[in-house]
């Protein structure tokens, strides 16, 4: 998307324009629900909600371009979800029973390396990690987001998040070695 | 490092997931209306702010003005001198401060020795010869208070009743020497004559010269 029509969006979502919000949320929604999902969050559909109503309240605060938008969004969503978390009884971290739906439009590569190892091994390696390697590793993979923002939505500074995500993507690695998943 | 890439990419393809699209139904328009409200209080806000302060401001300092004459006016009061400017503003508009010394004395600092003050004759000649005005007539007040004092202790007493300030007039408005600053000093004329220390006072005066200096060595009634 240009930032010129970034722009105009934002503005048109700022004056309650329904199409503008139905843009936003088809473009952010899947991948922040994923994140929740994949993070255990104890309702995820409930947090995402929460967290896209609290970008409305907010968004006549938002400045920045889109990149920034999609890390606010995260950092919104990751906060929703300590909440939820919070106010659920506290339960061992359990992965979406079921299996999510692929995207449409995914690309060929990604669909090849998915076939090799499987949305359950997915699942299974990221609930081996920590939590906190798995927000950070989930909030740079999936919500793409910079060290910097990934820094800010985790309230940790960047050394830490790139410590994290360093042991995430080792533990990630020995757990692929011992199911013998190789290129 | 590749089978890394590939998680990745496994990753991004497996974690997203569709929601449920009845709730992109019912949330669509509630986020639009929670936009659209908020972004109408933030304006309302900024808008409301601004004059706000502003007004403030202009309250603050039209209050701070305002308590500035108020503040002259009660040190006057009180009866601390205020600057002559502050006297001139005030007289412009027509208010006179009390407790203010008046404008012509400041020209004849011998004028200012009638407080009170123990300058002996010199002091008296310069009231006298300024025609009797300044303070003569609160001293000479204060002066019957006095000798109504000494009045009162010297009961049985033969002397101390002549003290030259029987009369109600002002000496120095009855054109004659002013009471100089220690003629309240009624009641025994001998000890005034001891106490004294200016050269007026170490020649004794003579009975009846009523010189005004009242120090009960005068008109002794003897009775």
């Amino acid at each position: 998307m240009s930032p010129e029509r970034f722009t105009s969006l934002l503005e048109a979502a700022r004056e309650g324009s329904d199409a503008a919000w139905q843009e936003l949320y088809n473009d952010l929604a899947p991948v922040v629900l994923g994140y929740l999902r994949a993070n255990g969050a104890p309702d995820p559909e409930d947090t995402l909600s929460e967290s896209f109503l609290q970008v409305a309240r907010d968004i006549a605060k938002f400045e920045g371009d889109e990149r920034g938008f999609r890390s606010w969004v995260f950092t919104i969503a990751h906060h929703r979800l300590i909440d939820a978390r919070r106010h659920s009884a506290r339960r061992p971290v359990e992965l979406a029973a079921e299996p999510p739906e692929p995207p449409g439009r995914a690309d060929d590569a990604a669909d090849e390396a998915l076939a090799r190892i499987g949305v359950e091994q997915v699942q299974r390696i990221l609930a081996m990690l920590s939590e906190d390697q798995r927000a950070v590793l989930l909030l740079r993979v999936v919500g793409d987001l910079s060290i910097e923002d990934v820094a800010k939505a985790v309230g940790k500074r960047p050394g830490a998040v790139k410590a994290l995500q360093r042991r995430g993507l080792a533990a990630v690695r020995r757990a692929l070695a011992q199911k013998g998943v190789t290129l | 490092m590749n089978e890394v890439a590939l998680f990745q990419s496994a990753l991004r393809t497996a974690v997203p997931s569709q929601p449920d699209p009845s709730l992109g139904t019912r949330l669509v328009p509630r986020l639009a209306e929670a936009a659209r409200l908020a972004t109408v209080e933030a304006e309302t806000h900024a808008v409301r702010r601004r004059p706000r302060s502003r007004r403030a401001l202009v309250a603050r300092v039209g209050i701070a003005i305002a308590l500035i004459p108020l503040v002259l006016a009660g040190l006057a009061f009180a009866g601390v001198t205020v600057p002559s400017p502050a006297r001139s503003a005030f007289d412009k508009v027509g208010i006179s401060l009390p407790n203010q010394p008046a404008a012509t004395s400041q020209a004849t600092p011998a004028g200012q020795g009638s407080s009170g003050k123990n300058d002996g004759g010199q002091t008296t000649t310069a009231k006298s010869e300024a025609g009797g005005k300044g303070n003569s007539a609160p001293a000479h007040q204060h002066a019957l208070e006095q000798q109504a004092k000494a009045q009162g202790k010297a009961v049985g007493h033969t002397q101390g009743k002549g003290i030259g300030l029987h009369g109600s007039t002002p000496p120095g408005q009855a054109k004659e020497p002013g009471p100089p600053s220690q003629s309240n000093a009624g009641g025994n004329s001998a000890t005034h004559t001891t106490t004294h220390t200016t050269p007026e006072h170490t020649t004794p005066t003579t009975p009846g010269n009523g010189n005004g200096n009242a120090n009960g060595n005068g008109k002794g009634k003897g009775s």
